[in-house]
């Protein structure tokens, strides 16, 4: 994982331990859009490895890959597949993406070139083509088997993680590497600046005062494997993937529907794969973007399927809105708040709204259990819902 | 290297309940194949856009449906296409579902909106709608853009559309990939129906012609050479195969290594300048003939979705005319004449360049021709 709250799980563990909430910037764009946000900085203990042409251009390529590479030297894999000593064959092996911003066609300086005398330069248009996330990973690691880029918005991570669940439980694969990446870019910021959605504070996610999100960069993947391979490679997992649930709202465009239709589907298709109940839930990592509209929904879904009785908490306070990579990075976090059995306070959450049934979390809250939710919602009415269970030693 | 498991798992078929399309030749699958059964369709391109580049746009009189307008008054191109071809596509499977349904006594012939899925594959979304963004971010600033072409501009925002006009409320998802988006989408749609996830999965792919694109499609033209793109929407209604109880088509997705069986009828695979035939065909396909329906359609990064159109449609009908694909070093004959004519049981859909992802139409059932 990497965000702005850490380059890695340790990094990123010490920031949510002291609720120290990562420096906030004005984006190192070329944008007169001047609201924070939750930039990646470097330094030289935590640089970014450059990527091999033709991938070398392409931010949210480099973020993923930086996160897969992690991922994949946790589960025990080396970088390139075809190098592993894996008991299976890359064929089997998939790659399945989230994101929103490599797969836009954003590219201002071409399309500026285009209007001012018809021939845009060919380079960035070469360097989208490559930067199709599950393409390129899938080349880089050597993976042959299904991929695929999901752009489902702000749900694309946790979507992808989905996909990459569905294909091992078909047989398609028997390793997928799943999550999602997305980079800062000044033409979703002056998107979202457009919808009145952005804050020109820290944002304060379930917040009676809260003025909208910050957005963030960064990438969060994981390693999924069926058990029947993981036991045959001698591997015995810290966690599995339990449950998964995606459902539309049909209602409207941009806006979430206000009862909550599609997230409670998809809570509900979840907890229903993985054979529990809402009790069974330790915590919940909410998608808690601090805006009014996703905040008041996503409270009402959680009141209504859980009542008060799970503690909640939005991570979007250490790493803002990081869009295609939020599902990926909140599904990572989940194992993370599992694997410590606490859940980091929810940074930004002072005053609760009398509008909102349920608040999140204020301070580091021990849990006990062994199920984390991570609830995503999106663009277009997309719900999705991921619920990861950690596996007794 | 030893394997725990197969090298690859191929999932069931699954059945083509509905389909839509809106390309070139027309709107819907009866318009489209009466228009390919004339012989200048072939070869009738609109105007060129510049020197080596044609294209084959859609109508705009085809993309006003009395039944649409209001919903999708702000709805672009790309989203009125993708919004006609999964209507009609959706229509055209209602009955059967309703026949299944109610043979199987389960919902009274009414789809459960929760277990309707749709995914859609573009390679370039609504990218028109992400130039007239960056419009408005040119000519009147960062703080001045459009929130309404913002929010029309992302991948997803024909998924957003359908599932509001259709009511569908199971899994919506909508993914990109430069050539085999189709492919992955059945695949996916095969993982959710037999997974028991959704009873009904609607699986489309849309691409739209652009200026920009265009240009630098000509910029990329190797000299003397032509190219013909095209745009449109194909949808499918997909469903359980044994749920069927009368004949229909089958469609089944690969998107790893070529798993194919080694006789086909019809071998469909797109190939032009950008895509030449390379690597050779599998040593082990032998088919009776070899086409591509893009010089009609015209060519995009959703190539796949056409040629499955097409194939769909030479199954239906053993006389529809073929187009002899161009030779290449690397393609193997035989090859139809000028416009071959192939009783087809089974057709193959493949991606040319890498063979990486591939489609299997069939029959189920005594499946009739048309004539």
């Amino acid at each position: 994982m990497i965000s702005a709250a850490g380059h890695d799980a340790r990094s990123t563990l010490a920031t949510f331990y002291d609720a120290r909430r990562p420096t906030l910037s004005r984006a190192n764009l070329p944008t007169q859009v001047d609201c924070p946000v939750f930039a990646i900085h470097e330094n030289a203990n935590t640089s970014l490895a450059p990527l091999p042409e033709p991938y070398t251009r392409s931010r949210s390529l480099t973020l993923a890959m930086h996160a897969v590479r992690q991922a994949m030297c946790d589960a025990g894999l080396l970088e390139h597949i075809q190098s592993t000593s894996m008991l299976t064959s890359p064929l089997r092996v998939g790659v399945c993406v989230g994101t929103t911003v490599a797969c836009q066609l954003n590219a201002v300086s071409f399309y500026k070139a285009f209007r001012e005398n018809g021939q845009p330069p060919i380079q960035p248009l070469i360097d989208y083509y490559h930067a199709n996330l599950g393409q390129a990973i899938s080349d880089l690691i050597g993976a042959q088997g299904p991929h695929t880029t999901v752009v489902n918005a702000c749900s694309s991570g946790a979507d992808a993680i989905g996909i990459g669940a569905q294909w091992i439980n078909s047989g398609l694969c028997d390793i997928v590497i799943a999550g999602g990446a997305d980079e800062l870019h000044e033409v979703p910021m002056a998107g979202f600046y457009s919808l009145g959605v952005m804050s020109d504070e820290p944002c304060k996610p379930f917040d009676a005062e809260r003025t909208g999100l910050n957005l963030g960069e960064g990438a969060g993947f994981i390693i999924l494997e069926s058990h029947a391979h993981a036991a045959a490679r001698g591997k015995h997992p810290a966690f599995e993937l339990a449950g998964f649930g995606a459902a539309c709202d049909a209602h409207h465009l941009t806006a979430p529907h206000p009862e909550a239709r599609g997230l409670i589907a998809a809570i509900d298709q979840a907890l229903s794969q993985a054979n529990i109940t809402a009790k069974d839930i330790a915590l919940i990592n909410a998608h808690g973007t601090a805006t009014p509209d996703n905040d008041r929904v996503e409270s009402r879904a959680i009141h209504h399927l859980f009542g008060d009785a799970v503690p909640f908490a939005s991570t979007k306070g250490y790493t803002g809105h990081t869009l295609g990579a939020a599902g990926g990075l909140e599904t990572a976090f989940c194992l993370l708040a599992l694997q410590q059995q606490w859940l980091p306070a929810s940074l930004g959450f002072k005053k609760r709204d009398d509008e909102l049934p349920v608040s999140p979390v204020t301070k580091r809250t021990d849990i006990q259990g062994q199920y984390a939710l991570s609830t995503s919602l999106a663009f277009g009415g997309n719900n999705a819902a991921v619920i990861v269970r950690r596996l007794q030693p | 290297m030893s394997h725990t498991t197969p090298l690859t798992h191929t999932l069931p078929p699954v059945a083509i309940l509905g389909a839509g399309a809106v390309t070139h030749l027309g709107r819907g699958l009866d318009d489209i194949a009466a228009q390919l059964s004339h012989e200048n369709s072939l070869t009738t391109t609109q105007p060129a856009v510049g020197p080596g580049v044609t294209q084959k746009a859609v109508d705009d009189a085809l993309l006003f449906d009395p039944k649409l307008d209001r919903k999708l008054r702000r709805a672009d191109r790309f989203v009125r296409m993708s919004c006609i071809a999964a209507l009609d596509a959706w229509e055209q499977a209602q009955p059967i579902i309703e026949a299944t349904s109610n043979a199987s006594a389960s919902s009274a012939g009414v789809p459960a909106p929760n277990k309707v899925g749709m995914i859609i594959a573009s390679g370039f979304g609504p990218h028109q709608r992400g130039f007239r963004f960056l419009d408005g971010l040119l000519d009147h600033g960062d703080k001045a853009a459009s929130p309404t072409d913002f929010s029309h501009s992302v991948h997803g925002s024909a998924s957003a559309y359908i599932s509001g006009l259709l009511e569908l409320r199971g899994p919506t998802f909508s993914i990109t990939d430069f050539q085999a988006g189709f492919a992955q989408a059945v695949q996916l749609a095969q993982c959710w129906i037999h997974q028991n996830l959704c009873d009904h999965v609607l699986v489309g792919a849309t691409e739209e012609l652009g200026a920009v694109l265009l240009s630098v499609a000509q910029q990329c033209l190797p000299p003397g050479a032509h190219y013909n793109a095209g745009e449109g929407s194909m949808f499918l209604v997909l469903g359980k195969s044994e749920n069927q109880t009368q004949p229909c088509l089958q469609i089944h997705a690969t998107t790893q290594a070529i798993t194919t069986p080694q006789n086909v009828d019809l071998y469909i695979a797109p190939h032009n300048v950008y895509r030449p035939l390379v690597p050779p065909l599998p040593a082990q396909l032998t088919f009776k003939a070899r086409t591509s329906f893009l010089n009609s359609l015209g060519h995009n990064a959703s190539d796949l979705a056409f040629e499955t159109l097409g194939g769909m449609l030479a199954m239906r009908d053993p006389k529809l005319p073929l187009c002899r694909t161009q030779s290449s070093p690397a393609s193997r004959q035989p090859s139809p004449t000028a416009a071959g004519v192939v009783n087809t049981a089974l057709a193959l859909v493949s991606c040319s360049d890498t063979q990486s992802a591939s489609l299997l139409l069939s029959r189920r059932g005594s499946f009739a021709p048309r004539r």
